[in-house]
């Protein structure tokens, strides 16, 4: 009865490969009222899947009495050690430690190296950044990383500078994401929809067409839970693998090798 | 100067006590989270416009926009100028929240939303009370019996006689072909009877489970004048050549491609989805496979996947329908295989359409998964129901819990389906084999002792007569 083996997905262990966490981007561009209530569904979504969520969120600075990464890069604070009860996620001011991590001519490669080391107990980590420090830190990484487009044409304006940011100087492929309020009134495919501006945009200006999905709101303005999941899943999938420790040491796909990372995709 | 502190649980309570001190033109200088909820700063409008009059230096160097004179004074510009310090103050506030206090802001607003809901209302039992919605659906879909329109006797219109002898050709055609099949049957019989040998091949492959109607097709073609042991490996090489494997290509997990697991319920098509994709992961790396589920139903379908997925570092989608899942599939274009997880469903389930509808995409092929120890008019069930037109694909289940293969192996054989894998216990992903159409039939072949099922050699002529009316009564057994 009793089977040397304690569950039946045992062998799956010895199958998979160790976990390196995940690295998600976001885009800060704009009003972060949307910004933040999109986030706050992301994070909700991912950690309802059972991952285990840290939060770098660079549009805030470190202080001593709001300890974050650049701490944690002097080594007298841990990632664990100022979990508040107050907010179910890890969240971290990063605006000075993602600029400390990353001195001129260091390449992506190591600073996330350092970020996995530092954060490897976590299964996602979501960077909240503006487009120049993402374009910087996931440079060639093959992530897509999320610009939200609310309405309004200063945020087509600043949503196209960060695409071309993420394009030009990180060469990364951004996933456009649009909120509506009524579906039926914010049809995507329309041809004013300003995510199809957007896009068009960028098709002739940057020669890419980024992805595009459209979220409904809720009644009460915030993003629905199952359209933010969806988002989620997709990020996750498109996201970077922090190395785990050295690249010597990490698992790596034959065709992946070369980038140093792990790519989900 | 007028400037207050207010403390609130969240920084919108925070915000309405600074508007009810100074109006409508509140104007937040600062924002800050406390152990008591959220502290904000504000003062009024007034007070920085006083400031702004006698120079506007300061406003300038802080890169606002000046007010002008007439601005200022004319009281029909106050309402404009009092939406725009609105935005700002809106903007403002949101600008100088991390996502650290907006986190904040809302546990604390759950919380207290928590605390504040009243009991929800016990709702009263009363006749007009609604019922659940399937029942009136279900009343409402079916016409009142009352309503439909009855046909009067006296109306029936009477059958020519030009129809009575078409009636009477058809009855007698129906008994042509009933003496030809009993014919047949009594003149086969007489042959297996006057061969020992075949009868006993017949005996033995009705016993491991085979269907009457293909041991009839395989001894029919059976060369005469061989002895039982030839005879016994030509039986067995006959199935074996008429089973279809990927024996002569790449297993499944090698090759790729996208798949979806469909099935009726229970027959394993998540154990199996994950096994697949441990394959494939052990092969090519956790990148290489995509996992999807269209299992909406299953109470905890998608974690189950889920959670396989977390094992082997591989994300678990969910599509809701076919758009999400042709989004979904462009998403996972460059994986090595994909694998969808659908909601099992018993053959005559009128969902079973809309599910399979999903599923009609290119590149997107069925892979039936059937359970090995299912009774064989089961199978030929769900194999009619959810086999794909074109090159259909099956993985059999639960090999090791079948007590007889040949009802599995006879469907599979009879529909033509081209084995994929056989599936060996639970074990993900250990219990999983290539389809050996040799060792399935010797497994199938092989003596699983007396069985209360099993036909005597002297029963074998009921198989091939009709039942007698009457015979399978109740009456009839208790007598």
């Amino acid at each position: 009865m009793h089977d040397a083996a304690a569950s039946q997905a045992d062998g799956l262990q010895r199958v998979a490969f160790p976990a390196a966490a995940r690295l998600v981007a976001m885009v800060h561009h704009c009003d972060r009222s949307d910004e933040l209530a999109l986030l706050w569904e992301l994070c909700a979504a991912i950690a309802g899947h059972g991952y285990s969520l840290a939060l770098l969120d660079a549009c805030s600075t470190e202080s001593s009495t709001n300890p974050g990464l650049a701490q944690m890069l002097e080594r007298n604070f841990g990632p664990h050690d100022a979990l508040e009860t107050t907010t179910p996620w890890a969240i971290y001011p990063a605006a000075q430690g993602l600029e400390l991590m990353q001195p001129p001519g260091q390449s992506p490669t190591r600073t996330l190296q350092r970020l996995g080391a530092l954060l490897h107990g976590f299964g996602v980590v979501v960077l909240y950044a503006p487009g120049e420090v993402i374009a910087r830190l996931l440079a060639d990484t093959g992530t897509e990383p999320l610009v939200l487009l609310p309405g309004g044409g200063a945020a087509m304006l600043s949503a196209y500078q960060a695409l071309k940011q993420l394009l030009l100087h990180g060469a990364l492929q951004p996933t456009i994401a649009s909120l509506s309020q009524d579906c039926h009134q914010a049809d995507p495919n329309s041809q004013c929809a300003p995510i199809r501006t957007l896009q068009a945009c960028a098709a002739t200006f940057l020669g890419f067409s980024p992805g595009a999905t459209t979220i409904s709101c809720g009644r009460n303005g915030q993003p629905g839970a199952s359209a933010s999941e969806r988002l989620a899943l997709r990020l996750l999938e498109a996201a970077v693998q922090l190395p785990m420790n050295s690249p010597d040491n990490g698992w790596q796909a034959p065709d992946q090798a070369e980038s140093g990372f792990i790519g989900a995709h | 100067m007028n400037i207050q502190r207010f403390t609130a649980p969240t920084a919108r309570e925070a915000l309405a006590k600074a508007r009810m001190t100074f109006g409508d033109g509140t104007l937040i200088l600062s924002n800050r989270a406390t152990d008591a909820g959220v502290e904000v700063v504000a003062t009024a409008e007034d007070t920085l416009a006083a400031l702004d009059r006698p120079e506007d230096a300061p406003r300038r160097a802080r890169g606002l926009p000046t007010l002008g004179p007439q601005q200022l004074l004319r009281p029909a510009a106050r309402p404009a100028a009092d939406a725009a310090v609105q935005d700002d103050t809106a903007q403002l506030a949101m600008s100088t929240l991390s996502f650290q206090d907006y986190v904040r802001e809302r546990m604390l607003r759950r919380r207290h939303e928590a605390l504040d809901a009243p009991a929800p209302d016990v709702p009263v039992a009363t006749a007009a009370a609604p019922q659940r919605s399937a029942p009136i659906e279900r009343q409402t879909a079916l016409p009142p019996k009352a309503a439909a329109p009855r046909r009067p006797v006296a109306a029936a219109p009477v059958a020519p006689t030009t129809g009575m002898s078409a009636d009477l050709a058809a009855e007698l055609q129906a008994m042509k072909a009933l003496i030809d099949d009993r014919f047949n049957t009594l003149t086969w019989l007489g042959q297996s009877r006057q061969s020992p040998i075949q009868s006993n091949l017949m005996l033995m492959l009705i016993r491991a489970g085979y269907s009457p109607l293909l041991a009839r097709a395989i001894l029919e073609k059976m060369p005469e004048h061989v002895d039982a042991a030839e005879s016994m490996r030509w039986v067995i090489d006959v199935l074996e050549r008429n089973i279809r494997t990927d024996a002569l290509a790449r297993p499944i997990h090698e090759e790729g491609g996208t798949y979806a697991l469909v099935g009726t319920t229970g027959v394993g098509k998540t154990t199996t989805a994950a096994k697949l994709a441990g394959l494939c992961v052990r092969m090519h790396g956790p990148g290489s496979v995509g996992l999807v589920t269209l299992d909406t139903y299953r109470v905890g379908a998608h974690e189950q996947l889920r959670a396989y997925g977390r094992m082997l570092g591989v994300v678990a989608h969910l599509a809701h329908d076919r758009a999400a899942l042709q989004d979904l599939l462009n998403l996972l274009g460059n994986k090595k295989m994909v694998l969808i997880d659908s909601t099992g469903l018993a053959p005559r389930d009128p969902r079973k359409r809309d599910m399979l509808d999903v599923l009609e995409l290119p590149k997107v092929n069925r892979l039936l998964v059937l359970n090995a120890g299912g009774q064989g008019d089961t199978l030929d069930d769900a194999i009619a129901s959810f086999k794909s037109a074109s090159a259909p694909q099956a993985v059999l289940s639960k090999i090791d819990e079948a007590v007889k293969l040949g009802p599995a192996l006879d469907s599979v054989l009879r529909h033509q389906l081209r084995l994929r894998g056989v599936s060996t216990g639970q074990k993900v992903p250990q219990d999983w084999e290539a389809a050996d159409a040799a060792k399935l039939v010797r497994l199938s072949l092989r003596s699983a002792g007396r069985s209360a099922f099993d036909p005597a050699a002297t029963d074998l002529g009921f198989y091939f007569t009709a039942p007698v009316v009457g015979a399978a009564t109740g009456a009839t057994l208790d007598a």
